[in-house]
């Protein structure tokens, strides 16, 4: 059988040929036409999987077990794709593009114990990837893996700007920088030729893995991780409406991590040690750009300058053990020291010179001497410690305990003060905003604020054996955060929860669960860092509403309801029931205030022989959240009243929001073998719709006030994603060890979303924008491949 | 089919019955050729696994010898009855031996090393059997020796909504084969409650998103404590994985004035009466493109 079965399949395992011992380093080799990455020219065997059982064997849930492959020593698949005009999307991922294709090779060879695996596939493509290992059965294996993955943000992107992917954009010939009309701006796009926004992403490595005695394993592996491209940024000029610009963000990132460590894993005791680094790169540490539009003075605010993301380092060690004790006890612990560390060179406040607003000489501003440090200095150090034990007092019933508590210090410390004028603040905006104390407007934060929380997490938990195979299960946990700098000191949540599994039904397995939470803490500060802001020179302007409460500090009661229920509905026929329910309510007046998720999923499966197989699926999901504001009169601003129905914050200018996110999902799949050919096909319907609606007491709690209302409503339009896709092999045996494959794959995709709908780059005259949203596409894609192997 | 199938069967136990009376070892154990006269066909799918290359290529101490009877036990009692059930350690439904029981022949070699922690995990403790995710009896996936084909297809046999959050608009390239739900989890047990890799949620997001991980100078609270407060890990119906549209998504925390508490309704979108630029596009990250933190040091707002 072909391995389409599933319309797109899901991701492939052959990572594992690589030894991966740290994280997201073995993925998957899977490319766009051989998605699951497994040898597509496998068939199922027609005998089944054992004679004794005529119809599929069940795994101890009662799901059927498929009919095993019939592997070959060495396979190769190759041959021609061709198709419509494809959309952009569709290569996000994946490379569908027409022309030739070795989708797959795969080479396995064995001597005594040792052994060599070799696969690749899509071979030259956008997402190829190549595995190769070697060892010993038994004593050691060295792996080695390359994996490319594109990103495709968009191909109709277009610009002003001149030096995609370098850190320094200027305007096109034509355009003065800071100094032209939206309409210049307007023309200078339209002739603009539309690029790719996207990214490649490269992975390759080696490791090491070692056995000297079964109980020892000792490993090493070094992996890179390169991402080349470019994608959208944002660059404010000022507060709004002063015109906005999208600059082009290069990416030109380098990750080198490093793995190495011993396991022993002993009769009585286990212990895993573990030591693992990351050193991320970026060759471009700065983006420079010319202001397409008037930002104030335009000799002065021309350009803008943007700090991408630092280097930084990263080191981990671990150890963990975990040791059998009698009575069927086991008691577990360990410890985790872990260290986060940056210290890049910092850019001057702005890229400008000249007089800003007629005070402020830049050019005390745009020197390396004007900064408080030269290096950013920051640092966070963790630490996990953990210890969990469980006995069996009766022989129905096992008692658990469990201790987590994980610690950051965040060491990281700066202040914004300028040595050569004796200011503390910043320029803002690279001129376009003076957050400089005492003159600044608004507060302005001169200090930075390093976040860090400690999070204690504990538990006791009871298994009881009701019935031969149904458990049931009760726990209590308890998660506390400490949270430095934050509204809320302390948080502490407790958790009951209360499991139902069942495996005595012969026809059936039923899992069940209900938890209820509920989060309180101590006094939530509104203002919690107000010593790192300077008072406002002018006005006492308050930092934001009182009684607002963030979400993931405020109290909250939280249900969750889990029911997983699969039938055998005859001897080559299963059916999947699964349902989840979560409700969130805050103990909040503004900010958010309630989430609700429930889910439907069900699934059928159809095995009347070795090689014909049948499936349906329909999934359902539904997140909905609400929340409420009010937005800010200036005119109250002098009375410094932080209070919700204050001068500031009016209950005229009140504001609710709902949204309702919505997902159906629908699949059809079959697999036909018929003497020797398998036909396979798999449909795939997505459709999500998202709603917000919205109301507000008055005109005062809208963008645009009385101008805006008329035409405000009460809802946004629906954000709607469809997605279809159609895919189908006809795989003809030639022989024993040659077949033809026709692959045909159709696709469609629409978007409706109100942040793009009717958005040009050349937005009026607050932005100049990329074009960078999402586009409708169709493509069907044929192709003729030929697989060889050596059965 | 089914006929073909039942001429094999019967020829098989023909075969069985002609092999049964041979004298049995005092421990029990019958060795790989007695289980192979009666069980041909499983052999030859069970040859192509990486347990038979060990077993039969270098095993490492004598239960590995064993071969067949390394995972099933003695296959003595088995052979003078194979319809008793309790005659010998099967992983099937079928045979209704205890998950507990099957368990522990599996951990009789992988105990430790990446099941540290599966004693006590949600999926031990939901009585999950080794052989629900995975069958050694014969290649079902490229390697993991996986019940499906692939680790994904794997977990969706339970986890049916997580295939839903991966069609959405923006999901994990999960489906294209590009990651593994085990690139984030470890589905055998670990010290969080999602059974994630590592530490926290940033650590195991900084895997693939190191440039993320900073520190910076100026640092946005939710981004430090958890990237679960603002996207979804599995699909959202948004860019980037968002949980919410922008620009109500930063509302939810942001009523600071001078301008994010004010409401965006329809009439600023492109083709509305008064355009605003933070309802188009990106919303709120047109300007504060850095949220995720800031190195510069005019940062403070996220906006260089």
């Amino acid at each position: 059988m072909d391995r389409i079965t599933r319309p797109v399949p899901a991701s492939s395992a052959r990572a594992a040929f690589a030894f991966c011992a740290s994280l997201a380093c073995g993925a998957a080799s899977a490319n766009a036409i051989n998605p699951e990455g497994v040898d597509p020219t496998l068939v199922q065997d027609e005998r089944g999987m054992s004679p004794f059982s005529p119809t599929p064997s069940r795994n101890p849930r009662g799901f059927m077990y498929p009919s095993p492959y019939v592997p070959a020593r060495w396979s190769a698949e190759f041959g021609v794709l061709g198709g419509s005009d494809a959309g952009p999307r569709i290569h996000n991922y994946g490379d569908y593009r027409d022309g030739f294709v070795l989708s797959h090779f795969g080479l396995s060879l064995q001597r005594s114990a040792y052994h060599f695996d070799f696969a690749a596939g899509a071979v030259g493509r956008r997402d190829q990837s190549y595995r190769a290992s070697v060892g010993r059965y038994g004593v050691f294996r060295t792996s080695f893996f390359l994996d490319q993955t594109p990103t495709l943000f968009t191909d109709q992107a277009r610009t002003v700007f001149q030096g995609t992917g370098s850190g320094n954009l200027t305007l096109v010939p034509g355009l003065a920088p800071g100094n032209n009309t939206p309409a210049q701006v307007a023309a200078a796009l339209q002739s603009a030729p539309a690029f790719e926004l996207g990214f490649k992403r490269t992975r390759a490595g080696i490791d090491l893995d070692i056995t000297p005695r079964p109980e020892w394993r000792l490993f090493t592996a070094y992996n890179q991780d390169r991402k080349l491209g470019t994608r959208a940024s944002g660059g404010a000029s000022s507060y709004p409406p002063l015109p906005l610009t999208e600059p082009i963000e290069p990416i030109d990132y380098r990750t080198h991590n490093v793995t190495a460590g011993a396991q022993w894993s002993g009769e009585t005791l286990q212990a895993n040690l573990a030591y693992s680094g990351s050193f991320f790169r970026n060759a471009i540490d700065t983006l420079t750009w010319d202001n397409p539009l008037l930002v104030g003075d335009p000799a002065v605010t021309v350009r803008n300058r943007m700090d991408l993301y630092p280097d930084n380092d990263f080191h981990n060690v671990k150890l963990d053990l975990s040791a059998a004790l009698p009575m069927r006890s086991r008691i577990s612990g360990g410890v985790s020291v872990g260290r986060m560390m940056q210290d890049d060179k910092l850019p001057p406040p702005t890229a400008n010179s000249g007089l800003a607003f007629g005070l402020y000489d830049l050019s005390q501003w745009n020197v390396p001497g004007a900064l408080s440090q030269p290096t950013a200095g920051a640092r966070i150090d963790t630490l996990l410690t953990h210890l969990s034990g469980g006995f069996s007092p009766l022989r129905d019933l096992s008692l658990r305990a469990k201790w987590r508590r994980y610690e950051e210090d965040n060491k990281t410390r700066y202040t914004a003060f300028n040595p050569l004028t004796g200011q503390q603040g910043y320029i803002g905006t690279d001129g376009g905003v003076p957050n400089v104390v005492p003159d600044n407007l608004y507060r302005a934060q001169i200090r930075a604020v390093a976040f860090a929380c400690d999070k204690t997490s504990s538990g006791v938990e009871a298994d009881y054996q009701v019935l031969r195979r149904t458990g049931v299960t009760l726990a209590y946990d308890n998660d506390s955060n400490e949270c430095r700098n934050r509204e809320r000191a302390r948080t502490d949540e407790g958790r009951y929860r209360l499991a139902l599994s069942n495996r005595d039904l012969a026809w059936a397995t039923i899992r069940v669960s209900y938890e209820y939470a509920k989060r309180t803490g101590d006094e939530y500060n509104f203002n919690p860092n107000a010593a790192a802001y300077a008072n406002s020179g002018f006005l006492n302007v308050p930092a934001t509403l009182a009684q607002l409460r963030k979400y993931d500090l405020a109290d909250r009661r939280q249900q969750v309801a889990n029911a997983r229920v699969n039938f055998a509905l005859t001897a080559d026929m299963d059916l999947a029931l699964a349902a989840k329910y979560r409700s969130n309510d805050y103990g909040a007046a503004y900010g958010t205030l309630e989430e609700r998720m429930q889910g439907f999923n069900v699934e059928w499966n159809w095995q009347p022989r070795p090689r014909a197989s049948a499936y349906a699926y329909y999934g359902f999901e539904r997140i909905s959240n609400a929340m409420a504001l009010i937005n800010d009169d200036p005119a109250g601003y002098l009375s410094g009243d932080a209070n919700a129905g204050g001068a500031v914050y009016p209950a005229r200018n009140r504001w609710e929001e709902q949204s309702r996110d919505d997902a159906h999902l629908l699949g059809l799949g079959f697999s036909y073998g018929f003497g020797p050919a398998t036909l396979d096909a798999g449909y795939s319907y997505m459709y999500s719709p998202y709603r917000t609606s919205y109301s507000f007491a008055s005109p005062d709690a809208i963008v645009g006030g009385t101008l805006a209302a008329p035409g405000a409503g009460n809802s946004m339009p629906v954000i709607n994603f469809r997605q279809q896709s159609l895919q189908s092999s006809l795989r003809y045996s030639v022989s024993r060890t040659v077949a033809v494959r026709l692959y045909y794959r159709y696709e469609r995709v629409t978007f409706d979303d109100w942040h793009y709908d009717g958005l040009t780059p050349a937005f009026f005259d607050q932005a100049v924008f990329l074009g960078a949203g999402p586009r409708n596409y169709s493509v069907s894609l044929a192709g003729v491949l030929l697989q060889v192997s050596s059965k | 089919m089914f006929g073909r199938g039942s001429l094999r069967l019967f020829a098989s136990l023909l075969l069985c019955g002609v092999l049964a009376p041979v004298a049995l070892a005092e421990d029990g154990y019958v060795g790989e050729a007695r289980c192979v006269a009666c069980h041909s066909l499983e052999q030859e799918h069970w040859a192509h696994t990486v347990h038979a290359r060990i077993f039969r290529s270098n095993p490492r101490n004598s239960l590995e010898a064993r071969g067949c009877e390394a995972c099933h036990g003695p296959g003595a009692k088995h052979l003078q009855d194979a319809t008793d059930k309790s005659a010998i350690i099967a992983f099937t439904r079928r045979r209704d031996v205890p998950v507990e029981v099957q368990n522990a022949q599996c951990l009789q070699c992988h105990k430790g090393r990446a099941r540290i922690f599966w004693q006590g995990s949600i999926h031990e403790t939901s009585q999950l059997g080794c052989a629900d995710c995975h069958n050694p009896m014969a290649k079902f996936s490229a390697s993991g020796l996986l019940a499906r084909a692939s680790t994904s297809e794997t977990c969706f046999t339970c986890h049916q909504q997580q295939r839903t959050e991966f069609r959405k608009r923006s999901h994990m390239p999960l489906l294209e084969g590009r990651v593994s739900c085990s690139d984030c989890h470890n589905p055998h047990g670990s010290v969080t409650r999602p059974l994630l890799k590592a530490d926290s949620v940033n650590q195991v997001c900084y895997a693939c998103h190191s440039e993320k991980r900073g520190p910076f100078i100026w640092e946005h609270a939710p981004v430090r404590k958890s990237c679960s407060e603002c996207h979804l890990p599995h699909g959202s119906s948004h860019e980037s994985l968002l949980a919410v549209a922008r620009p109500f998504l930063c509302q939810q925390c942001h009523a600071n004035v001078s301008h994010p508490a004010a409401l965006l309704t329809r009439s600023n979108l492109a083709r509305g009466a008064v355009p605003d630029e933070r309802a188009v596009n990106r919303g709120c990250s047109n300007c504060h493109s850095q949220i995720h933190g800031s190195n510069h040091p005019a940062g403070a707002r996220f906006q260089r």
